[in-house]
């Protein structure tokens, strides 16, 4: 379960577009039954895309909304984070990348999974003290080795830097 | 002793106990989409004892993506399946990779049942593993350097 002092910091839907958010629902709604696998775009991919180009901050506003309040399948989510850390759009950078950080700690592992690879292909050594803590927190063994992973390719890309 | 490998996503595949102490009912049912038949058939890459060849099929495997990300797969002592009932067939397989294409075969999977066997086998003695995107993407680039890669531009 989402910790209540996270939800109080998560990003309310009551002030964005109610179409937008339905939108977007209905998106990961279509999703479900989709099979995901490394490397290929899916419908879902591609939908979300299009949604994150065409809205841009609202986007992904709504898109934390959805993923931090734990609204959507975990599957889904956690195919979602990969492509939010996967995507060039330098305005939203910043914020998807503290959406992926947030997610670190969701309750899902599934969800933790994604954030990890999202913030992998971000790269950004910014990330190093939440993906420390992330390291820390994290119960399952193999999930811990693939935080600790990108742990050290960040370490390396803050020396490179 | 030569692996089995199959390309897979990871977080299906967690295991809590250690290899060959976990109980069937921890496998996680979402582990089966990742062993997906073909007319009754597993793709599987064979990886020789010393690991040598492991790099080369992870990155022929992902140079087969649209937009290669992080490779996650498990790899199997091939001894694991013998006596179980599946027949290895071999077929080369379809990467960029001639050299990877002629490590692929498949097994034999006569029915469902022997599918979700399989699938515990794998999870409960095999190895789950990530090659994280970032060196995939240089195993990429190093691999069509070295003409091991057929590139289409």
């Amino acid at each position: 379960m989402v910790s209540p002092a996270r939800l109080v910091n998560s990003p309310s839907l009551e002030k964005v577009p109610e179409s937008l958010v339905e939108e977007l629902r209905q998106i990961f709604f279509e999703a479900r039954e989709e099979v995901f696998e490394d490397g290929m775009d899916s419908v879902f991919s591609r939908q979300l895309v299009d949604f994150m180009g065409s809205h841009g901050r609202l986007a992904i506003d709504i898109l934390s909304g959805l993923l931090l309040l734990e609204k959507v399948n975990a599957e889904v989510a956690g195919e979602a984070l990969r492509h939010v850390g996967y995507i060039e759009h330098p305005s939203t950078r910043p914020v998807r990348r503290r959406l992926l950080e947030r997610c670190l700690f969701g309750s899902s592992a599934r969800v933790r999974d994604g954030a990890i690879i999202g913030l992998a292909a971000m790269d950004d050594p910014q990330s190093i003290p939440f993906v420390e803590q992330a390291v820390e927190r994290e119960s399952i063994a193999e999930l811990q080795e693939d935080m600790q992973a990108v742990l050290e390719q960040l370490r390396e890309t803050l020396a490179e830097s | 002793m030569p692996f089995y490998f199959r390309k897979v996503r990871r977080a299906k595949w967690y295991r809590e106990e250690p290899k060959g102490q976990a109980s069937r009912d921890d496998l996680q049912a979402d582990a089966l989409g990742d062993l997906r038949t073909q007319e009754n058939l597993l793709s599987l890459f064979i990886v020789d004892d010393d690991l040598g060849n492991l790099d080369r099929i992870a990155a022929a495997l992902a140079a087969n993506s649209v937009n290669p990300g992080n490779l996650d797969y498990v790899l199997l002592e091939r001894q694991a399946v013998n006596g179980l009932g599946y027949t290895e067939i071999s077929n080369p397989g379809d990467t960029p990779d001639q050299e990877v294409n002629n490590a692929h075969v498949d097994l034999a999977i006569p029915n469902a049942q022997m599918l979700v066997d399989l699938a515990f086998v794998f999870w409960n003695q095999g190895d789950s593993n990530r090659i994280q995107r970032k060196r995939i993407q240089q195993m990429i680039r190093d691999g069509i350097e070295a003409g091991q890669i057929r590139h289409n531009s």
